[in-house]
């Protein structure tokens, strides 16, 4: 197991260009030093 | 990103009438470090995750066309990908090729994505992604392994670890391996389970 998934539907009202121009970039979430660490 | 319908209940996502064919969604894939992975120790140990999201939309036949990934990220899909309905989970195929953040990495290759569903009904978050990996010779042994407190097995291969104040005991039971694999083991200094005989019955 690499990651999670999260889904969310894209209306089908909107075209293509408009989905792709919508979509979120890719983010980048820094480890917290407090937080758990699974190994 | 707007959503389509009410959202549904319990973090699921309402879907078409019948069917996923036809439709676009948003799958952002959250790499980083799980419980429990068979990763390498050290991926992924800063805690970093990486967020991708990949539009696709779901063909007939099978067929997942991405549409786009996020930018910012060196990953890009290698041709259409696959899809299909397993009972209550949908199974995703896509090829990637691969990126490297920091200690974050994918390898070139298929990504698995394994989401739970209820019909066409997609879980909004429950969904997991996974990789084609080997570590060590474990898929070539076939093993299964139990963990028990300070019992005695009978002819199996036992591994004993303190666990703080008692001791566990972390049974091996090997499946079809050669009869040479105990004087392997023994070299590398693992207590065979002949040695438990004598103690059989002590459950």
């Amino acid at each position: 197991m690499v990651g999670r998934i999260s889904t969310e539907r894209v209306p089908d009202d909107l075209s293509e260009a408009q989905a792709r121009a919508q979509l979120p970039s890719a983010r980048v979430k820094q480890g917290d030093q407090d937080g758990p660490l699974y190994m | 990103m707007h959503t389509n319908g009410a959202g549904g209940e319990g973090g699921a996502e309402a879907a078409s009438d019948s069917s996923l064919e036809g439709t676009r969604w948003v799958l952002t894939v959250d790499v980083g470090r799980e419980k429990n992975t068979w990763m390498p120790p050290q991926w992924a140990v800063s805690g970093m995750r990486m967020r991708i999201p990949l539009l696709v939309r779901f063909l007939p036949n099978g067929v997942l066309k991405p549409l786009a990934v996020g930018s910012y990220v060196k990953l890009k899909t290698l041709g259409d990908g696959e899809w299909r309905m397993d009972g209550s989970t949908l199974r995703c195929r896509i090829d990637i090729s691969g990126f490297e953040r920091g200690d974050v990495s994918l390898p070139v290759g298929p990504l698995f994505l394994g989401i739970p569903c209820w019909g066409a009904v997609l879980s909004r978050d429950k969904g997991i992604a996974t990789i084609k990996a080997r570590r060590c010779a474990l898929p070539a042994l076939s093993c299964s392994l139990r963990l028990s407190h300070m019992r005695e097995p009978e002819g199996e291969l036992a591994l004993t670890y303190p666990l703080g104040l008692a001791t566990a005991r972390l049974d091996m039971i090997v499946h079809g391996v050669p009869a040479a694999l105990p004087q392997v083991c023994g070299a590398a200094g693992v207590a065979h389970g002949g040695a438990h005989q004598h103690g059989a019955g002590a459950g």
